[in-house]
């Protein structure tokens, strides 16, 4: 199975000290690829950062293991990441001018999708999942947050979208945690409720878009 | 187009955003300077526009500076309040003149002189202008814009707003498309399949 990653779910795992499990994870699920934008996004950019460098080391120590392939960019990429951006930047207007809601990264990391006929985004932040699952819901975020009911979804640019990435899901840092966790590829130490529990809320506060109700739902069903 | 958020604060046009300011910073009024900074975001997110979301920074950053008692309290506070007026005043007279590069410059002033201002006075480590970029950001977020996108605009970086974004209680008044347990068996289902 083939996964593209966002940065935002490296980050996450990286803040909560759980980059060693993508190695396991990796070698269970499949493939993990990542855009030379991610790199440069977790790795390159903030390396001279000192709030942030060792979270760069740690993450470019991952890319150097191996765990991660990472797609060098070409002439195909871009244009379809160009495609993607266009599309989904037209999909949402407000007062009949189309909002601007994806940046090139997320939209390069969607157009890889196809290229590399995965069938899954790893992504934590909730927007360009919703985009992929629930349009209407980020609708209402809309609606709720400019107050305003005249913000509509262009309904043919949603489905142009959706055949440019195809059939997808998205996953977020949580699912791949409980995944290893079901899994037993986590240490013998922290295969316990208690430590799962405090790993997803870890992964919570470091900005994973899951709610507490999710969290405590999924604990009582397993 | 006219554009007007809510409590009626006109913010498509230039010249009454810095007469507001510059009012609502005369008189410390925290509270018109917070409506103003969210309705500058507003505007931004709509027009894509980094240079209004400058001005939504600079209307937080002055709010904040207002509501720090050791701040306002020293013996300095009035002489870099009247430099921070004085340069509103100039952004005025650019307006006028239509000089885009100089409104720019002197908003980057402003900002310069806050980190000053928050460096001499300051407890934090990280000043005022980084923390307020990076909160606007997460509030961006909020407004639907993604992670990266809202990062962007305010020229911060991810891990920093997700960092705050993770504080917030946005996700939890989202509704929950798929739960955990789903995307799970998902992984499950697919590796299965594709092996």
């Amino acid at each position: 199975m083939k996964i593209v990653f966002d940065s935002g779910v490296i980050i996450s795992f990286s803040e909560t000290c759980f980059l060693p499990l993508l190695r396991p994870l990796k070698e269970d699920i499949g493939e993990f690829i990542i855009t030379k934008g991610v790199k440069n996004e977790c790795v390159d950019r903030v390396r001279n950062n000192m709030r942030l460098k060792l979270s760069s080391l740690r993450i470019e120590d991952q890319i150097n293991g191996y765990v991660f392939d990472v797609y060098e960019g070409n002439k195909e990429l871009t244009e379809k990441t160009n495609k993607i951006l266009s599309i989904t930047n037209s999909i949402f207007t407000i007062h009949n001018r189309p909002l601007k809601i994806v940046d090139f990264g997320e939209a390069e990391c969607l157009a890889l999708l196809g290229l590399t006929k995965a069938t899954c985004i790893a992504v934590d932040e909730r927007t360009t999942r919703m985009l992929i699952e629930s349009p209407k819901s980020l609708l209402e975020i809309f609606k709720k947050k400019h107050r305003t009911k005249k913000i509509k979804i262009d309904e043919e640019k949603y489905q142009k979208f959706i055949n440019e990435i195809g059939k997808v899901k998205a996953i977020r840092s949580v699912d791949l945690f409980s995944y290893a966790y079901i899994r037993k590829l986590l240490n013998n130490k922290y295969l316990n409720k208690e430590h799962l529990k405090a790993a997803l809320y870890s992964l919570k506060f470091n900005g994973c878009s899951v709610s507490f109700n999710e969290i405590e739902g999924y604990l009582k069903e397993i | 187009m006219s554009y007007k958020a809510y409590l009626d604060i006109e913010v498509s046009n230039l010249k009454l955003v810095i007469k507001s300011i510059i009012k609502n910073f005369e008189e410390e009024n925290l509270y018109l300077l917070h409506r103003l900074d969210e309705a500058l975001l507003e505007k931004a997110i709509i027009d894509n526009d980094a240079d209004i979301v400058n001005l939504s920074v600079v209307a937080y950053c002055f709010r904040k500076l207002l509501s720090k008692k050791h701040i306002i309290n020293n013996i300095k506070w009035p002489e870099i309040k009247q430099k921070l007026l004085d340069s509103l005043y100039k952004i005025q007279k650019h307006i006028i003149t239509g000089d885009q590069k100089a409104i720019k410059q002197e908003i980057l002033n402003i900002e310069k002189t806050i980190e000053h201002t928050d460096n001499l006075f300051g407890y934090f480590v990280q000043n005022l202008v980084t923390n307020s970029r990076t909160k606007i950001a997460s509030s961006a977020y909020g407004y639907g814009l993604s992670l990266s996108k809202a990062s962007k605009l305010l020229s911060v970086n991810k891990e920093q707003v997700m960092k705050i974004v993770g504080q917030t209680k946005m996700s939890d008044e989202d509704e929950t498309i798929e739960n955990i347990k789903k995307r799970v068996e998902y992984i499950i289902e697919n590796k299965a399949k594709e092996k």
